[in-house]
């Protein structure tokens, strides 16, 4: 159940935040695992859960308590909602790359910002030690994202002036740690 | 409210936030206030949003000074005001002005706004928020490439709560770092930090209550204190992750209280 309740949160995010729909709808898909439980157990009182959320502030699209016949519709919606964008997240092919496996990129392939990797390899940036031809190889071990953005130093133009190069460094570092911390899967080949 | 004078090497500081719509400018800017009171400078709160009702700045400071009813010319006119105010009387503040055509966009097109400002030794420090979407750059593109706006002291700040489940902020942020807007505001001296992603930022803001509050569960307008699992993520995000955000800003950017307020900005994080 904790399993499922956060990959349902982390599908739920993925729904657009539009202001056309009332702050009751957004609960309601924040708690949908909740209330499908409840719902399962028997009939939702829809006057008790009314009174209740009316306590809390929450409020139909025209900023009013919610009435019994528009909670249960607001209901009804966000079920569909939330099955409509997690058929669509299913229907989805599992994230890589974009279409090109490690495996065929070019052994000659090169991040935009490197230009020449020699140049890079002779002109160290700024406190960030040593670019090398290895550090330009697409680790096994690679984000599930873009490739271009699998190796370090990705966003680094040799030619930018070094505080440029130490800037780009500096963000893809935040980058990185935010990953780590936000356990970005790193999806091991199993070719 | 402050009117604490500054010395000669503190500039006053005006933070403005600016990007599309739901970019995070108002999150932003309510972190930062809360951390710069926090750190004991009691700057003041500009809401010239004239859109965002629900969640702007306003709600989460009763001591903000929010722009009268009105059009665009009425928001122009009150931003023209406040920051006349500003020069004068030299204090610190945070402006939201909100996203799409604004009193503040008018005002940079009509007046040659930053030379006015940072000719009045004040130091204004522009504040790109973008998401991963590349329209999220329009701002910066607009601002910098017809010279509208582009203060000495920018921080393009890299939204993480904005980027989907399931993908990396590396990823996500690749395409927006390697675009040609940001790399000439990058070589313009522009500086870039990512926004730590709270995964319960709404239930805070919700109700009503500070990150401070939330995570030391604090109970306001009889609504259910934060669970014991979201007081731990706002514990971390606001002792760890946002004093580490900061830290990446200049020191002079920053509108601190105290003069060693950015060495103990850096102990906390460690």
């Amino acid at each position: 159940m904790a399993r499922r309740s956060k990959d349902s949160k982390a599908i739920l995010r993925t729904l657009e935040r539009s202001d056309q729909r009332s702050p009751l709808f957004w609960w309601m898909v924040d708690h949908f695992d909740e209330i499908t439980a409840r719902s399962r157990r028997g009939r939702i009182s829809w006057a008790s859960f009314c009174a209740e959320v009316s306590r809390q502030g929450l409020t139909d699209r025209d900023g009013q308590p919610p009435a019994d016949a528009t909670a249960r519709k607001t209901w009804e919606r966000v079920r569909a909602a939330v099955q409509q964008t997690r058929a669509e997240e299913e229907a989805k092919p599992p994230p890589r790359p974009g279409s090109i496996y490690p495996s065929r990129i070019p052994k000659d392939w090169k991040p935009s910002g490197y230009r020449d990797a020699a140049q890079a390899a002779t002109k160290p940036p700024v406190g960030g030690g040593e670019i090398s031809p290895a550090r330009l190889a697409v680790r096994s071990g690679t984000d599930s994202t873009l490739a271009a953005t699998a190796v370090q130093g990705a966003f680094v133009d040799p030619e930018d002036p070094p505080e440029v190069q130490q800037m780009f460094l500096d963000i893809e570092a935040q980058l990185r740690r935010a990953d780590r911390y936000l356990g970005t899967p790193l999806k091991r080949r199993t070719e | 409210m402050s009117n604490r004078k500054q010395t000669p090497e503190r500039l006053p500081i005006i933070w403005v936030a600016l990007g599309r719509q739901r970019v995070g400018k108002t999150a932003l800017l309510n972190s930062a206030v809360q951390f710069f009171r926090e750190s004991g400078n009691h700057v003041r709160v500009w809401n010239a949003d004239q859109q965002n009702k629900s969640h702007a700045i306003s709600q989460f400071f009763a001591d903000a000074e929010h722009v009268p009813e009105g059009g665009i010319e009425d928001a122009k006119v009150w931003i023209e005001g406040r920051l006349e105010d500003l020069i004068e009387h030299r204090y610190d503040a945070v402006l939201d002005v909100g996203g799409g055509a604004t009193g503040f966009t008018k005002l940079v097109q009509e007046v040659p706004l930053l030379e006015a400002i940072e000719g009045s030794s004040v130091r204004l420090v522009g504040l790109f928020c973008t998401g991963p979407e590349r329209a999220d750059l329009d701002y910066l593109e607009q601002y910098a490439e017809a010279e509208l706006f582009m203060p000495a002291a920018s921080m393009i700040v890299l939204n993480a709560g904005l980027v989907l489940s399931g993908r990396s902020a590396t990823g996500a942020f690749g395409p927006i770092l390697q675009h040609p807007a940001v790399k000439r505001a990058a070589k313009a001296g522009a500086r870039t930090a990512m926004l730590p992603h709270l995964a319960c930022m709404s239930q805070v803001t919700d109700r009503g209550l500070t990150f401070r509050e939330a995570m030391d569960g604090v109970q306001k307008h009889a609504a259910v204190p934060l669970s014991l699992f979201d007081r731990a993520r706002v514990n971390r995000w606001w002792t760890r992750e946002i004093p580490a955000f900061f830290d990446v800003f200049p020191r002079e950017w920053l509108p601190m209280g105290g003069s060693d307020a950015h060495a103990n900005l850096s102990v906390e994080t460690n």
